[in-house]
C-alpha cells in the first residue's frame, strides 16, 4: 500500500515539474519581470499587445498608463445589473461611465494592480475589452510664438496665415515634431545658405550664425542680406527655436553659414554661385542650400556641385517656380536633391517645376519665415509669408542637417537616399511611385530620423555656359 | 525583484517538498554509469548591454533545447558535449549606425547551440558533495530576413546573431533520499556576442554589427536531481542573475539517462 502511495506521489511530482517548466517557458517569467515597471513597451508585452492587436503601433516607443484606473467596456448585450454585479465581484469601489461609448473608467482596488485587474477582466465573459488608461503627452513642440502658423512643420488643419488665408489639411506636413523627439540637431553641423546673404542681426537668426560668411558680390567677409530672400530661406532651415519668440527652424541646433552670391535684385552670376558653393564646402558646411537656379546648363556649375558631393556635402536645390523644366543646378541629378513644392493640402502647386530630376517635395506655399528687420514696416514683426520652391528647399536642407547631426559618419549619397525613400508619396492616387512632379514624395522627417521598427512578419522571398541666375520666389 | 525571487523559491519547493515528505533517509546513492545522455530545456531572461560604451540595455531571452551526451570519467566527474537548437530574442535593440535606424521587434531568431560542460567532484563528506562545474555554449543564429516597413520603396533587413556564454562555479549537493539530490550553485556567468544587421534598400546597402555583453556576471542557482525511474534522472534548476536594479531569471528542466 505504501509503495502505491509513493508511486502516486512520484507521478504527481513529475507531472508538477512538467507543468512548472511549461509555465516558465511560455512567458510567466517575462510577465513577472514587466510587472515591476511603470513603463511598458507594448511590443514586448503580450497582454498589452493583445489589447492593441489590429491597431497600428504608435510612433512613441514607451507607453505610460495610470496605476489607479483601467478602462473597460462590457458587451452591449449585457444588462446593467449584470454589469454592476460584475464590478462588485472585482471589489471596485469607484467607477465612472464615459457617456456615448459606454466605457467604464474603473478604479483599481488597493489590494490589486492594473495588470492583475486587466488580466482578470479580460477573462470575464461579459467584458468586450479592458485596457490601461494610457497617458498621452504633447510632442516636442517649440514655444516660438509663430509656430502655430508653420503648418509645414506641424499641420493640424489650422489657418495657414492671417485672416482670410486658406485652411490646411491635418497631417499635410513634414512631421517635424515627431522627428525632434529623436534629434534637434548638432551645433557642429553647418548649413550654408548660398543666397542673397542673411541679415546677421535678425533676432531669430543672430545666435545661429556660424560666422559672417563671405560676400562674392562685393568680395568681402560680411554676407549681409540686402534683398531679403536669403534671410527668409535661412529662417526655415534653422531659425533659433524654442526661444519664446518668432518662428521655429527645421534644424533647431544646427548653425547657419551665410554666403552671398545674389545681389540686391536677387540675381547673380554663375561664377559667384560656383565660388560660393566651393567656399562653403571648404568652410565646413555639411549641407549647402541653393534656393536659386537658372535655365542654363553649365559645366562649371556642375563641377561645383560635384565638388560638394565628393566632399560628402549634401546639396539641396530648388526645382524652380515656372511650371516648366527643372532649373540648374537642381537638374544635376547625381549631385543634388532637386526639390519641388507642395502646399498645405499636400497638393503640388502648378508653378512648381517638374521633370525626371525632381527628387522630393516639401511645403512651399504660405510658408512663414524671417524677414529682414530693415524691410519690415514699423509696427510689424520681422516675419512674413512666402511661396516658392525657394521655401521648400530649406526644409530639405534642415532635414539633411539633422540626419548628419545624429549620423555624422554617413555619406551625402546615403543622406540623399534616406530623404528620398522616406518621403510620403502624397500623389500616389494619380501618380504612384516616383514621378516627375514631386519625385518620391513630400519629405517625412519622422520616417527619416526615428528608428523603423522591424516586425515579426518575415519577408516573402519575398550649352549656354554662362549667364545670370535668379533667386526663386 | 521580490516576486521573482519568491517565484523561484516556490518552484524549488514545489519540486522538492513531495520527495522530502517521503524521505526515508536510507543510505542510498545514485547509480554510477559511464555513458549518459541528457536532454535539457532552458529558458533564460537576462539583461544585456550594447551600443556606444555599452550604454544601452535590453533583455535577451533565450530558449535552449539541448542534447548532452556525456561520459563519467570517475564517480562524480563528468564531461558532456552540448548540441542543440536555440531561440534568442533581441527585441528593443536599435541599429542607429545604419542610414535608416532599425529597431528589432522580430521575436525569436533560431539557431544552433553548441558547446560543452564539465563537472568535477572536489570533495565528498558523508551525503554532501562539493563539485566544480563549468559550461561553455555558443549560439549561432541562422540568418533571418525581414521587410523594412513604411518606406516608399521595398527594403530588407538581414539579421545574423551570435553569442557565447561561459559559466564556472561551485556546486554543493546533498543526497537527501534514494531518489533526491538537491543542490545549490554559485557561478561566474558571462555572455558576449554580436548581432549583425544588413540594410538593403534599392541602392542603399549598409551593415552594422552590435557587440553585446551580459550586464550581470554572476548567477546563483538552486536545483535538484530526481531519479524518476531506474536509470532516468530528472533535473530542475532555477537560477538568478542579480544586477543593480533588476534581476535576470532562468530555469532548466532536463532528463538524464544512464547507460
Amino acid at each position: 500500500m505504501k509503495e502505491v502511495i509513493m508511486k502516486t506521489i512520484r507521478i504527481f511530482h513529475t507531472y508538477l515539474l512538467v507543468v512548472v517548466f511549461f509555465l516558465c517557458t511560455t512567458g510567466l517569467f517575462s510577465y513577472q519581470a514587466k510587472e515591476q515597471k511603470s513603463i511598458l513597451d507594448i511590443r514586448n508585452n503580450q497582454n498589452l499587445s493583445d489589447v492593441m492587436k489590429n491597431k497600428p503601433l504608435p510612433s512613441l516607443k514607451k507607453i505610460e498608463y495610470s496605476k489607479d484606473h483601467i478602462l473597460v467596456k462590457f458587451r452591449p448585450s449585457i444588462p446593467d445589473e449584470f454589469i454592476k454585479a460584475t464590478i462588485n465581484i472585482f471589489q471596485v469601489s469607484e467607477y465612472k461611465v464615459i457617456p456615448h461609448i459606454e466605457v467604464f473608467k474603473i478604479r483599481v482596488p488597493e489590494n490589486s494592480t492594473v495588470d492583475e485587474m486587466l488580466y482578470l477582466m479580460r477573462q470575464h465573459q461579459y467584458v468586450e475589452f479592458a485596457e490601461p488608461d494610457y497617458i498621452a503627452y504633447k510632442t516636442e513642440t517649440p514655444n516660438d510664438t509663430l509656430f502655430g502658423y508653420q503648418y509645414a512643420l506641424y499641420n493640424e488643419g489650422q489657418y495657414v496665415g492671417p485672416p482670410g488665408s486658406p485652411q490646411g489639411q491635418s497631417s499635410a506636413d513634414i512631421k517635424a515634431t515627431a522627428a525632434w523627439e529623436e534629434t534637434k540637431g548638432s551645433e557642429d553641423i553647418i548649413i550654408a545658405i548660398v543666397d542673397t546673404g542673411i541679415e546677421l542681426t535678425h533676432p531669430d537668426l543672430r545666435n545661429k550664425i556660424e560666422s559672417s560668411g563671405y560676400d562674392f558680390v562685393n568680395s568681402d567677409f560680411e554676407a549681409e542680406d540686402d534683398e531679403g530672400h536669403g534671410t527668409f530661406v535661412a529662417g526655415i532651415a534653422a531659425a533659433e527655436t524654442n526661444n519664446d519668440e518668432g518662428m521655429a527652424g527645421v534644424a533647431w541646433n544646427c548653425k547657419l553659414l551665410p554666403v552671398k552670391v545674389l545681389d540686391e535684385l536677387g540675381d547673380g552670376y554663375y561664377s559667384w554661385i560656383i565660388e560660393g558653393i566651393i567656399w562653403a564646402v571648404d568652410n565646413e558646411a555639411a549641407v549647402v542650400n541653393l534656393s536659386l537656379g537658372g535655365p542654363a546648363d553649365s559645366y562649371s556649375l556642375e563641377n561645383a556641385v560635384q565638388y560638394a558631393h565628393q566632399n560628402d556635402v549634401v546639396v539641396a536645390a530648388a526645382a524652380g517656380n515656372e511650371g516648366s523644366s527643372v532649373l540648374y543646378p537642381a537638374a544635376y541629378d547625381d549631385y543634388c536633391l532637386a526639390v519641388a513644392a507642395t502646399d498645405y493640402n499636400d497638393h503640388r502647386p502648378a508653378w512648381s517645376n517638374f521633370g525626371a530630376q525632381v527628387d522630393v517635395a516639401a511645403p512651399g506655399k504660405w510658408i512663414l519665415s524671417a524677414y529682414p528687420t530693415w524691410l519690415t514696416p514699423p509696427g510689424y514683426l520681422p516675419y512674413g509669408w512666402g511661396d516658392g520652391t525657394s521655401a521648400s528647399t530649406p526644409h530639405v536642407s534642415g532635414l539633411a542637417a539633422l540626419i548628419k547631426s545624429i549620423k555624422p559618419w554617413i555619406t551625402a549619397d546615403e543622406i540623399m537616399y534616406v530623404i528620398q525613400y522616406s518621403a510620403d508619396d502624397v500623389n500616389e492616387s494619380s501618380n504612384p511611385g516616383k514621378d516627375v512632379f514631386i519625385g518620391y514624395g513630400r519629405i517625412n522627417m519622422e520616417k527619416a530620423l526615428v528608428p523603423l521598427i522591424i516586425e515579426q512578419q518575415k519577408m516573402e522571398e519575398t550649352s549656354s555656359k554662362t549667364g545670370l541666375i535668379k533667386s526663386l520666389r | 525583484m521580490t516576486k521573482k525571487t519568491l517565484l523561484s523559491v516556490i518552484i524549488i519547493f514545489m519540486v522538492g517538498i513531495p520527495p522530502l515528505a517521503e524521505a526515508q533517509f536510507h543510505d542510498y546513492t545514485f547509480t554510477t554509469r559511464q555513458i549518459r545522455l541528457g536532454i535539457e530545456g532552458e529558458f533564460i531572461d537576462r539583461m544585456i548591454t550594447w551600443g556606444e560604451d555599452q550604454s544601452e540595455t535590453s533583455t535577451l531571452k533565450s530558449y535552449l533545447f539541448l542534447c548532452k551526451p556525456g561520459y563519467e570519467i570517475r564517480e562524480g566527474t563528468t564531461i558532456r558535449a552540448i548540441l542543440g537548437y536555440s531561440l534568442s530574442n533581441f527585441n528593443e535593440m536599435v541599429f542607429r549606425e545604419l542610414p535608416f535606424s532599425l529597431e528589432l521587434n522580430t521575436g525569436n531568431i533560431d539557431g544552433l547551440a553548441l558547446g560543452g560542460e564539465a563537472l568535477i567532484k572536489i570533495i565528498e563528506i558523508s551525503r554532501l558533495t562539493i563539485s566544480a562545474r563549468g559550461q561553455f555554449i555558443t549560439y549561432i543564429g541562422f540568418k533571418d530576413q525581414w521587410d523594412i516597413p513604411d518606406l516608399n520603396v521595398e527594403g530588407t533587413a538581414t539579421g545574423n546573431p551570435f553569442w557565447s556564454r561561459f559559466t564556472a562555479g561551485l556546486k554543493i549537493s546533498y543526497q537527501v533520499t534514494e531518489y533526491l539530490r538537491p543542490y545549490i550553485t554559485a557561478n561566474y556567468d558571462t555572455l558576449w556576442g554580436k548581432v549583425k544587421m544588413k540594410e538593403e534598400i534599392e541602392e542603399l546597402t549598409k551593415e552594422q554589427e552590435i557587440k553585446i555583453e551580459s550586464k550581470s556576471n554572476f548567477n546563483f542557482s538552486i536545483g535538484t536531481l530526481y531519479e524518476i525511474i531506474d536509470r532516468l534522472d530528472l533535473k530542475v534548476e532555477a537560477f538568478m542573475l542579480p544586477f543593480e536594479d533588476d534581476i535576470g531569471l532562468g530555469i532548466t528542466l532536463g532528463a538524464i539517462y544512464s547507460f
